[in-house]
């Protein structure tokens, strides 16, 4: 059980695992048999995002580990999962789901042997051809478990106690994720993803700093995002994915080529917002050029109409990768066409008085992800809205001429 | 102490940790302690004595218990059944505990993962007689285990040779024997529709 089942060979093609969640599918992928982290501080939605991956995730099997969480966590998670409906079928979520409970009272081996527990079984069913997720929450409560037995044996403690082996066992667990032939001469995967609770936040301790050098997929949770009422409150900063280029492919042929440039862009954006921020903090928004007024309003379209998603929205909690590109499409329109026309002359509060600012960033609540005709519309409307702006303006530089 | 006095014995409790006297034990077998049958693992060594961590609390157990070894490390049961069950660490059904002794597992009870009385629809897999030569992974089977997975029957890890035997499409129980393979040294082994 602590040794990996066999397999044929790795395979390396690549597909990404869709979430359903824009942050996640759009802006940092994981493929599967992909590797990924998230770490979040108490009481930033790390258990909420492991659920919505746990229920939307195009993959046959879920297995979730619950490692040396609160009882009442656990119980929370039990208690909720056979209430959940599986999107594709209809039927009970716990027809493909697997769940391994150990909380932080039970002995502590068993909690260091679940781990082990779970992504065997992974291995079992993608050795029957499946793709499996197995989720893991947490592996921080995991190395603790590694830190006390460790400590039993008296064997050395080095960084905060823990073994030193630590970083091995870390990456030998990640290992086992992977896209492989199997025996059977079928194709099956693990995607393996840990949950990281680091104490106070603190993603320089040791368990993150080390899962930050094994996975691929890093989806920094930020505290301050969650107070924000920012849910999933991914960091766009802190966190990456290293299966971006290899991604884009499969974008390019199933959804847009443009996807990964406009991915891209959109980031760009949305890193200048921090800067933005504190100028305004300091000196207020009049202080800034109309440029720079307008680049806040598209950070803010970003954050609103794409970033954000509201787990509890039916029309919302899950958004198909059409509905993705064509909601990330739309921002990225209404931001290029306030900048042409910033530069025609119009004022940017003229800009920001259109109402469809507020329509789009309402967008993804708006429209299912059935009804992309309706979201064709409605930029539609946008672009005539943006030229009769721009015949006015035009005109009006005529007159002045 | 008098070690050697009373081997396959508990020389000391230490929380979860217990010193046992046990010389042929290997690192990572699987134990059962006392009168209870506590259940452990090896974790360490020391000339005739082993370290076990135990798995399930150690209050009153006191040197001088008997020791069993299991002769394997931890396992996983896997096959049908597995889908919609609630395990804990060691892969012991919470859900079967939960009815049989409510909120709180009693220390010393052992249920098997998988529920042995219910009965799969096993299909053996299309074109496969007795006389073929099957490889370790190779696909026995299948039971639909529920409406969208198909939980397919594989030949366990370290197990090929000739099918000597494949039972046709039948009602089973995870512990009947739904073929038999002559490995290549000579022995017949029985597979089930799980292995560990």
């Amino acid at each position: 059980m602590r040794n990996p089942r066999p397999y044929r060979q790795r395979d390396d093609a690549v597909e990404p695992l869709l979430t359903g969640q824009r942050i996640l599918d759009t802006f940092f992928p994981l493929v599967k048999g992909g590797r990924a982290a998230v770490p979040g501080p108490f009481g930033a939605g790390k258990t909420m995002v492991q659920q919505q991956i746990a229920r939307w995730a195009d993959a046959d099997i879920v297995i979730y580990v619950g490692c040396g969480e609160r009882g009442n966590e656990l119980v929370d998670i039990l208690d909720s999962f056979p209430k959940l409906t599986d999107p594709n079928t209809g039927r009970s979520l716990m027809e493909r789901t697997l769940l391994v409970a150990n909380t932080s009272n039970m002995p502590v081996v068993a909690r260091e042997a679940s781990i082990y527990v779970g992504v065997t079984l992974a291995e079992y069913f993608r050795d029957q051809g499946y793709d499996v997720v197995m989720v893991a929450d947490s592996t921080s409560r995991w190395a603790e478990a590694l830190r006390e037995v460790a400590g039993r044996l008296g064997q050395m403690p080095v960084e905060e106690g823990y073994p030193a082996y630590l970083a091995s066992r870390l990456a030998a667990f990640y290992e086992r994720a992977g896209r492989v032939k199997t025996l059977a001469g079928g194709s099956g995967s693990i995607t393996l993803i840990g949950a990281v609770s680091p104490p106070g936040g603190d993603f320089s301790e040791p368990v993150t700093s080390h899962t930050k050098e094994i996975v691929k997929t890093f989806w920094a949770l930020s505290k301050e995002l969650a107070d924000a009422r920012h849910y999933p409150a991914v960091d766009w900063v802190e966190s990456f994915s290293g299966y971006v280029a290899s991604c884009s492919q499969w974008w390019a042929e199933h959804v847009d080529p443009r996807w990964a440039e406009y991915r891209a862009e959109a980031l760009g954006i949305l890193s200048q917002a921090d800067e933005l921020a504190r100028i305004v903090n300091l000196v207020g928004p009049e202080a800034l050029s109309p440029q720079q007024r307008w680049t806040l309003e598209g950070v803010a379209l970003f954050k609103e109409g794409v970033l954000q998603q509201s787990a509890l929205d039916p029309l919302d909690s899950y958004c198909s990768p059409q509905k993705q590109f064509a909601l990330l499409d739309q921002m990225l329109a209404i931001y290029h066409a306030g900048v042409q026309l910033l530069a025609l002359g119009v004022p940017v509060q003229e800009l920001l008085r259109m109402p469809l600012l507020a329509q789009a960033q309402r967008l993804k609540g708006t429209y299912g992800n059935q009804q992309m005709q309706e979201l064709a519309g409605f930029a539609a409307q946008a672009n005539s809205e943006f030229e009769r702006l721009r015949n006015e303006y035009a005109q009006h530089g005529k007159a002045a001429v | 102490m008098t070690d050697t006095a009373n081997a396959n014995c508990v020389v000391e409790v230490n929380g979860p940790l217990v010193t046992v006297l046990l010389p042929d034990l290997r690192t990572g077998e699987q134990v059962k302690i006392g009168r209870l049958e506590l259940m452990g693992e090896v974790i360490a060594r020391h000339g005739e004595r082993a370290l076990v961590q135990m798995y399930e609390p150690t209050e009153s157990l006191r040197p001088g218990e008997p020791v069993t070894a299991l002769g394997h490390p931890l396992t996983v049961e896997l096959g049908p059944g597995l889908l919609g069950g609630i395990f804990d660490g060691v892969q012991r059904p919470l859900r079967e505990h939960a009815k049989l002794h409510g909120d709180y597992i009693p220390r010393g009870v052992h249920i098997p993962p998988l529920d042995r009385s219910k009965l799969w629809r096993f299909e053996p897999a299309p074109g496969l007689k007795s006389g073929a030569s099957v490889e370790a992974g190779a696909i026995l089977g299948s039971v639909q285990e529920t409406q969208a997975i198909a939980h397919r029957i594989l030949v366990p890890p370290g197990v090929s040779g000739t099918l000597l035997e494949i039972i046709p499409v039948s009602e089973v129980n995870v512990e009947a024997v739904v073929a038999r393979v002559q490995t290549v040294h000579g022995e017949t082994q029985e597979l089930k529709l799980y292995h560990r």
